[in-house]
């Protein structure tokens, strides 16, 4: 059992960077985090029945704890500093580069619950899996994601057209 | 616009570039957890044990004060509020840990919310009657021990101002900073639970 579990998580392990990536920035907290999803991972293995795919099952447990993730009080302090930085600068400079840098910002800036709907949305997810890994209603789902692609859309458009 | 395409790129550039180690999955298999849940099941393990602890010197009191009727009421009484509260504390430890970590986020997040909130309700609660009477315990019990009676010991106007200052100001203010503590402990994360809950929930 446990080589299967190494093989299968080896074998998806971006979404474990990927839900990382986007819900922490200090290392203390990658590293919490990152144990805390193998380690709740493995212990619910055994659940696992293959009803749905492997990478659905594990992505589901990764956004569960990164919404039930606890940060460290320091790196609260320095993650304000930092998004309030980030928000300053992604006024003025330039450096942020090509516009697919862009999307990575805006989806980082969503409020957890967003950045988890466009997140599902945007690796491929229908509508009615992002409602039932997340618990909402398909309608909420529906509406959210709608919003959220007309907003962050516009927010690439501004960008690319140098109003950002 | 093709929003998709930016994404794959953001994937490869960012997270399908990194390998995660055999032995890094076994170390963190074995490991214990440092989730948030598990951090108060460790507190309320410790606290258990405490009172514990303060149960078997209140029954060891009891052995020793046998013959000394109103010493061995109160430390009857005391044993008897210690172990509710263990039985308290007891069921919430024995609950905790045992949601699924694979339910929806909306399920996992209210079982986390209702768990915490519950947990540091009952603590909070349940040190209310206990502060009091440890106060008058500790205040009245000496005395008693010598042999004096309740009334002797109240009799004292030192005693008894001091009791009614302790109970006026100590026990609101171990309340308060208990509750501080909790608040700067868990505040910001039941409330990030609360708004992650909230904005789930909401119809359109």
């Amino acid at each position: 059992m446990e080589e299967r579990y190494i093989a299968l998580i080896q074998e998806h392990e971006g979404i474990i960077h990927k839900v990382i990536g986007l819900y922490v920035d200090f290392d203390e907290d990658k590293k919490d985090m990152y144990q805390e999803i193998l380690l709740q991972a493995w212990k619910s293995f055994g659940n696992f029945r293959g009803d749905s795919t492997f990478s659905t099952w594990l992505y589901r447990i990764c956004l569960n704890i990164a919404l039930t993730f606890s940060k460290r009080q320091k790196a609260k302090q320095k993650a304000d500093e930092v998004l309030l930085n980030s928000q300053q600068e992604s006024v003025s400079d330039p450096s942020i580069g090509e516009s697919h840098e862009m999307l990575y910002q805006i989806i980082k800036r969503l409020n957890e619950v967003d950045r988890m709907i466009m997140t599902l949305h945007l690796d491929g997810y229908k509508n009615p899996e992002i409602a039932s890994i997340s618990g909402m209603t398909i309608n909420n789902v529906n509406v959210k994601i709608h919003r959220l692609k007309t907003n962050i859309i516009a927010q690439l458009k501004k960008y690319e057209d140098g109003h950002i | 616009m093709d929003i998709f395409e930016q994404w794959h790129k953001i994937e490869r550039e960012k997270f399908n570039n990194q390998t995660i180690k055999r032995e890094d999955i076994m170390d963190a298999i074995y490991q214990k957890s440092k989730g948030t849940i598990e951090t108060l099941k460790n507190r309320l393990k410790y606290k258990m044990n405490w009172v514990l602890f303060f149960m078997i010197c209140f029954i060891s009191l009891m052995i020793w004060q046998y013959n000394n009727l109103p010493a061995l009421l109160i430390f009857a009484g005391m044993l008897t509020i210690y172990t509710l509260g263990y039985f308290g504390l007891r069921r919430r430890y024995k609950e905790m840990g045992t949601d699924l970590k694979d339910g929806t986020s909306l399920e996992v997040m209210k079982s986390n919310y209702k768990t915490i909130v519950d947990a540091l309700n009952f603590e909070m609660n349940a040190s209310l009657p206990i502060l009091p009477i440890m106060l008058l315990g500790g205040l009245i019990l000496p005395a008693l021990i010598k042999g004096e009676s309740i009334l002797q010991v109240f009799s004292e106007p030192k005693i008894l101002i001091f009791g009614i200052i302790a109970l006026l100001v100590l026990v609101p203010f171990t309340y308060f900073i208990a509750k501080k503590a909790n608040d700067y402990a868990y505040g910001e994360f039941i409330q990030k639970l609360e708004h992650n809950i909230k904005e789930m929930e909401r119809v359109g």
